[in-house]
């Protein structure tokens, strides 16, 4: 990642960039209208939410409900996607699939992303000492690769959502706060801090009216893409069989357990949840490639 | 040169002692008396206390953490608690080649269609063809591995009665057996780093265009050819290098998964074995010698964008 | 779910650990249970044709088994179950063995040319073959074998201080397999004699189960341990030439072998024996491999659930047409429901006849097994000689009978009458793997319509999952063993207060009693009733919720024959001496 903020902008003109006026959420939709490929993934992220929202309602069957009379039934119009070894509905499972593939992604990204955020804000900005203790202490996780620290957590830890969701956290903190120190050290040279500090502008103040609105483009990008990347570390996990218990229905251990078990005979119940992890994956890594062309003003007007 | 390696090789110890640090405690935070799992059941506690003694397990655990780092730093990783007859470096040693040598020619995969597909990205930015390399590209990242490598054992075998070799053998012994496993193996690996070299390269080649100098070059009235694959690739993909240790790095993950798809007898194989029997020294030495080659990797890297790119001097 | 094959329990040691390897061992690695004389109903089975004129010489016969091969021990003394024995397998005989071909599963003669036991079962006296080589391998060289080697192996089993470290002695868990063994005599050196200190029904089971290897003394010797590491050598038909855990294990024929086939002709037919060996758990690769040719032999997880489902078999037959031959028997492994009746609020037990009720034994055969088992009481019906009951017999029994209404009926009072209407029970896993999953759903379902809520909690593995039995952490559970072919491993290993492989912690004086009688039964009709018993007994109390028998389940390739009638590798190994190809 580049380590060059906006230079020689006033702190006033980064407010007006950055914190918009009404209309500017939809100024940016149209923009990012004119991103074919990131326009389409918002609305599959956008549809996606629905579904997890209101699982209720959308789903046709109760996802737990077995049937003895119909198990795995080809897909037809009673179950437009078939159904697995129990008898229970794979459009419904994969449906409140997305509501435990959202929830892991969203608590454990959205804590990847503010704590590191915030890490990595201190180490930048106070730096020293201090900084160079934090940023050695995140190169120690980053030295370890990923989804091996992943497993090695949740294997010792046992196979629950909340240990899932914690060995994410642990492993994709470092790297957010190794960006955003990359970017505070440079913002923070900038003439605009320096003129806060001059009048007298408190720590606090500075790190959230001067710097944060500096970061947040990266950081956006950075929970897009660590969603993806979230969602298919948790169905790697639970291939290994380090995922959230049954009947819990995710997509990662419908794909990784029944999936492949039956995948000569019932295709079916490997391909839809393997096409549902791949679709919002893509979404969000799609999405957070329009959002950096967008967010990133030396990619501005290109 | 030789001081900024002299120096990154002396930063990379408190790295080091850390990670030992951090995955010694991780192994320890649930307490699992590793004597009774050897055990089993209908033991006494005599014969329990005697087998703690002799793996060391009855030793507070700090003094545990430094007679064992101290016997690491002297190259002694120890021996497994389950199987000692063989030290823990031998059977890295043994399984270590193989990890490698996915974990290589799944990067090389990876950057060389990164390469390609975020050029043709960018040349074309914004039109069905940036779109097209772009949405293509992702798949890679977006499919689960383990999945596209189920469909790749399996479906061949389904219907054309073929299937990538089962067994594995060593490339000393036969070579184009051994190949036909790994390759099929690294390419799935190595499809998901497409992307994300993809997309780097892309960014880059777009702010270099975007330079003073291709601008010249294109008044000069260059052909845009010229201009792109002359003047402006060349620098563009320059800091594609840097990723290029991160990407190794992601893939020396990876593999732990596509060795236990694709049955490859490797360090992921290993490690898993070693995580379920709670081997501590297995694990911790397993882990290490992973984050130490990591580190190994990043520094060639470093200094290969050092060589490439001449603006670049470490001091 | 059923995680391993055989004997897990017993040790819960590295044997445990080994949970993946599953029994792979089906094929070679042999193992898991008794077998039925009928073919099981249910599945689509084709008898294999008999082998067409004279067997032929030659050929390699590859396999691919499961496991994560390098965290088990190899040294099958010390744990009876499969990856040992599968490691051994065709290096090594027995004294006397399950008869595999013969679907009668009885015991027949291997190194023991015939044995005698005097009527009031105090003495044992095996004569042995003259002449048998030990395979002419470093140290041994080719040594004659005798009795002094049978003495050796029944001390060694039972770790002996003379022959085992005592640092290693816990590692040896079948060291109480003999403990009714007064002396050993050797009249000469082709007669041993086993005195007993009183009656032992379970005796010769213990002499012909899997773990019970000949081994020479001086291949022990030669390493400082004292342990088998990963070299073998016996006086079996395949000497084993190379060794890589987790990888695989290549055997070239022994040419000194003692057997000839009837004609007088020196067995074995093959030339090499492979096996290479899968990652646990994942069966993908072996399906592709015997498709593609790869293999001669595919083999279910005998130990697991079958791990061949009907997707499996469907796509394979569909595929090779008349090119395999698949192959059914009863006897694979069998699956409960542990409750844990030392603490609330299953130590009720009204609460475990409601769970004992409630579970709807043939939805989860018919879900997760899918035509794969048959539903089973304490002990498989596939040993009804011994004292189990029918299938016939089980369906018209509380908990096994349909429809489900009156028994849930039932069940639903139980629980109110116990005071814990809509309580919620946690239930461990004995593994994570797709069957496991689908049968915690299941189960969770069943329960629920009782009126006790489960929660389910993952456990990693079969390792972890014995952890937890041994640190009391469960409530409920479900977990399989190998299908033994003496009723003695259900009644007493597994129940009876000092039983090897009771680590669920039941305790019950009547039952203590129960299994003590079986045990010192004299005639077969004295024990069948004691059994019959116990069984009974078993419903009343409810220890466990017996669920299914699976059956094994194997396709050979058509050009492979020798192996007989259906029933394989049921406790102890395929006879890989007598198997031949018409096409290598």
């Amino acid at each position: 990642m580049s380590a060059q903020g906006p230079i020689s902008h006033t702190a006033g003109e980064i407010a007006v960039v950055l914190r918009p006026k009404q209309p500017a959420i939809i100024q940016f939709m149209k923009r990012l209208m004119h991103k074919p490929l990131g326009f389409i993934s918002f609305l599959i992220i956008l549809g996606v939410v629905f579904c997890a929202l209101f699982a209720d309602i959308v789903a046709p069957y109760d996802p737990d409900l077995t049937d003895r009379t119909a198990t795995l039934v080809a897909p037809n119009v009673a179950h437009p996607l078939g159904t697995d070894p129990l008898g229970r509905d794979v459009l419904s499972r994969i449906i409140y699939g997305a509501r435990i593939s959202l929830f892991i992604g969203i608590l454990a990204t959205g804590t990847n992303v503010i704590l590191g955020a915030t890490i990595g804000m201190i180490a930048g900005y106070y730096g020293g000492r201090l900084g160079m203790i934090i940023m050695r202490c995140m190169d120690v996780v980053m030295a370890i690769p990923l989804i091996i620290l992943a497993i090695v957590m949740v294997g010792i830890l046992g196979p629950s959502t909340k240990n899932v969701i914690l060995a994410i956290i642990v492993v994709g903190t470092p790297s957010v706060a190794r960006v955003t120190e990359g970017i505070v050290l440079s913002v923070s040279k900038n003439v605009y801090v320096d003129g806060g500090k001059a009048i007298g502008a408190t720590d606090f103040r500075i790190l959230f009216r001067y710097i944060l609105p500096n970061i947040l483009h990266v950081t956006m990008v950075q929970f897009s893409i660590g969603m993806g990347f979230n969602i298919l570390t948790e169905s790697s996990l639970s291939f290994l069989g380090l995922g959230s218990p049954p009947p819990t229905p995710t997509w990662g251990q419908m794909l990784s357990g029944s999936g492949r078990r039956y995948f000569a005979l019932a295709p079916w119940l490997a391909i839809w949840p393997g096409l549902a992890i791949t679709l919002v994956v893509y979404s969000y890594n799609m999405l957070g490639d329009a959002l950096r062309d967008l967010l990133d003003p030396r990619m501005r007007g290109s | 040169m030789t001081r900024f390696i002299v120096r990154r090789l002396l930063m990379l110890i408190p790295v080091l002692l850390g990670v030992s640090l951090l995955i010694f405690t991780l192994m320890r935070v649930v307490p699992t008396d590793v004597a009774a799992m050897m055990l089993g059941e209908n033991v006494s506690t005599e014969t329990l206390a005697s087998l703690r003694k002799d793996l060391g397990l009855d030793k507070p655990i700090p003094l545990q953490y430094f007679e064992w780092i101290s016997n690491v730093v002297r190259g002694d990783l120890g021996r497994s608690i389950w199987l000692p007859d063989k030290t823990v470096t031998e059977r890295l040693l043994q399984r270590l080649p193989v990890t490698f040598e996915l974990a290589l020619i799944a990067t090389s995969v990876g950057i060389i269609s990164g390469i390609s597909f975020g050029v043709l990205a960018a040349v074309r930015q914004d039109t069905w063809v940036d779109n097209v390399a772009r949405a293509v590209g992702i798949i890679g990242l977006a499919a689960p591995s383990f999945w596209i490598a189920t469909i790749v054992i399996l479906f061949p075998a389904i219907f054309w009665g073929w299937s990538i070799p089962a067994a594995y053998v060593d490339l000393t012994e036969n070579p184009g057996n051994h190949l036909m496993k790994i390759v099929p193996a690294a390419l799935v690996l190595g499809f998901s780093l497409t992307a994300t070299v993809m997309r780097y390269s892309r960014t880059t080649l777009l702010e270099v265009l975007r330079q003073d100098y291709v601008r010249t070059a294109r008044a000069k009235g260059l052909t845009e050819r010229v201009v792109i694959y002359r003047h402006a690739l060349k620098n563009a993909l320059i800091p594609v290098v840097t990723i290029s240790g991160q990407a190794f790095a992601r893939q020396l993950g990876g593999t732990v998964i596509i060795e236990t798809v694709f049955n490859i007898p490797g360090v992921g194989l290993l490690m898993i074995g070693a995580i379920t029997a709670r081997d501590y020294n297995m694990v911790q030495g397993g882990i290490l010698i992973l984050a130490l080659f990591l580190a190994f990797s990043n520094l060639v890297v470093d200094v290969l964008y050092a060589v490439l790119d001449p603006r670049i001097r470490y001091s | 779910m059923f995680q391993t094959c055989s004997e897990p329990g017993r040790t819960k040691g590295k044997a445990a650990l080994v949970w993946a390897y599953l029994a792979a061992s089906a094929l070679l690695l042999a193992a898991c249970g008794p077998s039925a004389t009928q073919t099981p109903s249910g599945t689509q089975s084709e008898q294999p044709p008999q082998a067409q004129g004279q067997p032929q010489r030659g050929g390699a016969f590859r396999v691919m088994v499961s496991g994560y091969v390098s965290y088990g021990t190899v040294d099958a003394h010390r744990a009876s179950f499969s990856p040992p024995v599968g490691f051994a397998g065709q290096s090594v005989n027995q004294i006397v063995k399950r008869n595999l071909n013969s679907g009668k599963y009885d015991i027949i003669p291997d190194l023991a040319e015939s044995w005698q036991v005097s009527p009031d079962g105090l003495t044992y006296t095996f004569k042995l073959h003259k002449g048998v080589k030990f395979q002419n391998v470093p140290p041994v060289n080719g040594r004659e074998f005798t009795s002094d080697d049978v003495e050796y192996m029944i001390k060694r089993i039972s770790a002996d201080p003379s022959i085992v470290l005592d640092k290693w002695k816990d590692l040896f868990t079948r060291r109480s397999d003999f403990t009714s063994v007064a002396s050993i005599e050797k009249p000469d050196k082709y007669t041993v004699v086993v005195r007993m200190k009183q009656p032992d029904a379970v005796f010769m089971h213990n002499m012909a189960t899997i773990g019970t290897i000949i081994v020479p003394k001086e291949m022990i010797d030669e390493n400082p341990d004292r342990l088998i590491q990963d070299k073998i050598i016996g006086t079996g038909p395949f000497i084993c030439k190379e060794y890589v855990p987790d990888v695989r294990q290549y055997c070239d024929r022994n040419p000194d072998y003692w057997k000839k086939d009837e004609n007088g002709t020196q067995l074995p037919y093959l030339d090499r024996l492979e096996k290479n060996f899968y990652s646990g758990g994942d069966t993908s690769g072996a399906i592709a491999a015997f498709l593609a040719g790869q293999i001669e032999a595919l083999a279910g997880q005998g130990g697991g659930p079958p791990s061949l489902t009907d997707a499996d078999i469907t796509t394979i037959t569909k595929q090779m047409g008349d090119k395999a031959y698949l192959i059914t028997s009863s006897g694979g492994n069998f699956g409960h429901i542990r409750i844990n009746a030392k603490r609330p609020p299953f130590d009720n037990v009204k609460m475990r006849r409601a769970v004992y009720l409630a579970i709807d034994r043939q939805q989860i055969i018919d879900s997760t097994n899918r035509g794969g088992a048959e539903i089973s009481a304490l002990i498989p019906p596939a040993l009804a000689g011994g004292g189990a009951q029918s299938v016939d017999d089980l369906l018209k029994l509380p908990g096994y009978r349909q429809p489900k209404d009156q028994d849930i009926a039932e069940a639903k009072r139980l629980v109110k009458e116990a005071g814990y209407d809509g309580a919620t029970i946690d239930m461990n896993t004995s593994g994570s793997t797709a069957v496991i999953a689908d049968l915690a759903a299941l189960i969770k379902e069943q329960l629920g319509k009782a009126g006790i809520n489960v929660n389910v909690k993952l456990t990693a593995n079969y390792q972890d999952h014995l952890n937890e039995m041994l640190a009391d952490k469960f409530n409920l559970t479900y977990t399989g063993h190998g299908a033994s072919p003496d009723p003695d491993e259900y009644i007493y290993k597994h129940f009876a207060t000092k039983g090897a492989r009771n680590y669920y912690k039941f305790s019950d004086p009547k039952w203590d009693q129960l299994a003590e009688k079986q045990r010192a039964a004299v005639t077969d009709e004295e024990r069948k009733k004691a059994v019959q018993e116990a069984v009974a007994y078993h419903a009343e109390v409810a220890p466990s919720v017996p669920l299914s028998a699976t059956y094994n389940q194997f396709f050979y390739r058509s050009y492979t024959h020798g192996f007989g009638k259906p029933v394989q590798n049921v406790d102890g190994s395929a006879y890989f001496d007598v198997y031949w190809m018409d096409k290598r």
